[in-house]
């Protein structure tokens, strides 16, 4: 989960950027609560699509509070605070997935990058201890799908499809968490098995110079260096995949937040990819207006 | 039984036009083809149904005065999913259909290479497809349609998933046009000739 999951605000309207910007700081506000200060540092917009996905499927309709901010003491926003079950469970997944990919970090990154790991560790471990006993499935989920990537990665010939496997195993799991409905399931789980999918692949398409640079697994790592070949490539990946999650996303049944949840998936998914591919005008694709 | 507007997303005193329009917006969204050879497929061919319910009571409630329902695919073929005379895979077919994708794997793979069909690799990708290996499944589908270029099951699948590729997965949402900087300036010129006509001013300078 690394913030590849946005909304594409241009498109979005007033009201539902402010529902959006709430459950952004409600979600943080909890992880200050719930952990410490520190642990707010890990909060990204994949976090906050996941609950917002998990409100919007939810029976019960959380109640929002306009509060300050204590980052920004200027600035009231709305967040929604109170006992709330999507709520805890999205903050304690963030902290069990960020020491994992703090954990993976060390071992991949260079060295100073390493340093800066190495000194948050402690911090995020202690944090874990506390994630791990409340939310023990999430937990054996996200170790499991790491030891998978593990042993994926020993291949350096695996393919696409298999790299990106155990990562969006681990994200259908997590989207399924907690229901019960036996439709909703099938749809969550293709749905989040899409996701996951595509997080994968655009992380992978982001890190492809740096991984090449430093010798670290990629599932690209035959193509030399970002090319307009390249490019055609990675694009038509994700819309791919992109759209067979748009699919399963139409079937699901929402009570509330849709035009957000439809401006994340169609417009805020094509945008980040194209913001991906064209940064560092790695590849420019001349677009006809 | 749910509410047949409730169904179809309108309020009760719709008139035949918003009717007929979400209906028909609804049944491109549910299409067969889309959702085909996916996981889905049962779910959306559930959906469909009760859009089609939905939609004929509704007509038999206001005295059947326009066409009934049962929209066809926008293409106009229809094709028959599953419904092949004789098909040499016919027990690898339903144990797809039931959802045990690692049996139907295996079974599919116990085949020898030499004798794999068109049909082989069509239900290899429909595996692959239903387990979210998108990359595999159209490689798949691809090798089935060179094989039998003749076949529609086989090129509705590869077209069906190939259909985002070039990124045109964004459902035609109503668009309400924004307000822009021209739009401003052309509504203060009009307010303050307004203003000017009945003795006031809203701009001085002009």
């Amino acid at each position: 989960m690394l913030g590849y999951i946005k909304a594409y605000k241009p498109d979005l309207k007033v009201k539902d950027y402010e529902i959006y910007k709430g459950i952004y700081c409600s979600l943080c506000k909890r992880l200050g609560k719930s952990y410490s200060p520190i642990a707010q540092l890990l909060l990204n917009y994949d976090y906050t699509f996941l609950l917002l996905l998990k409100l919007s499927i939810s029976s019960s309709c959380p109640s929002f509070k306009i509060k300050r901010c204590h980052y920004n003491p200027l600035v009231k926003c709305k967040t929604c605070s109170g006992k709330n079950n999507d709520l805890d469970f999205c903050s304690d997944t963030a902290v069990i997935m960020s020491y994992y990919k703090v954990k993976d970090n060390i071992v991949d990154s260079r060295i100073i990058k390493k340093i800066a790991m190495c000194f948050s560790f402690p911090f995020i471990a202690l944090m874990h201890w506390k994630a791990k006993r409340r939310l023990p499935e999430v937990e054996k989920i996200v170790c499991q799908a790491m030891k998978e990537q593990r042993a994926v990665e020993m291949n350096k010939e695996c393919g696409i499809d298999i790299a990106a496997d155990p990562t969006a195993k681990a994200l259908s799991s997590i989207f399924i968490a907690g229901e019960n409905d036996e439709q909703r399931i099938t749809i969550l789980r293709r749905l989040g098995y899409l996701i996951g999918r595509w997080i994968y692949i655009i992380d992978a398409v982001d890190d492809l110079n740096d991984d090449l640079k430093n010798n670290n697994f990629n599932p690209f790592y035959k193509t030399e260096k970002y090319n307009e070949e390249f490019c055609e490539y990675a694009r038509q990946l994700l819309n791919t995949t992109a759209g067979e999650a748009a699919l399963a996303f139409e079937l699901l049944d929402i009570y509330r937040f849709k035009p957000i949840l439809e401006n994340i998936i169609y417009d805020g998914l094509a945008n980040e990819t194209e913001r991906v591919l064209k940064k560092d005008r790695r590849c420019d694709r001349e677009k006809s207006v | 039984m749910k509410n047949p507007y409730e169904v179809l997303g309108i309020p009760e005193n719709a008139n035949e036009e918003l009717i007929k329009q979400a209906y028909k917006e609804l049944a491109r969204k549910y299409n067969e083809d889309s959702y085909s050879n996916g996981p889905l497929s049962g779910i959306a061919q559930k959906k469909m149904q009760d859009v089609n319910d939905a939609y004929d009571s509704i007509i038999m409630n206001r005295g059947g005065s326009f066409g009934s329902g049962n929209y066809q695919s926008p293409g106009g073929d229809n094709y028959q999913y599953n419904k092949q005379p004789r098909s040499e895979y016919q027990d690898i077919r339903a144990t797809i259909q039931s959802g045990r994708i690692d049996d139907a794997e295996t079974l599919l793979d116990g085949i020898p290479p030499g004798i794999r069909s068109a049909e082989w690799y069509f239900l290899k990708g429909t595996v692959h497809n239903r387990r979210g290996w998108l990359e595999e499944a159209i490689k798949n589908y691809q090798i089935a349609c060179n094989m039998d270029p003749t076949n529609n099951e086989y090129s509705a699948a590869l077209k069906s998933i190939n259909k985002s590729r070039s990124g045109g997965f964004r459902t035609e949402r109503s668009n309400d046009s924004g307000c822009s900087g021209c739009d401003i300036c052309t509504g203060l010129i009009c307010t303050d000739c307004c203003c000017e006509c009945f003795g006031g001013d809203l701009i001085p300078c002009c």
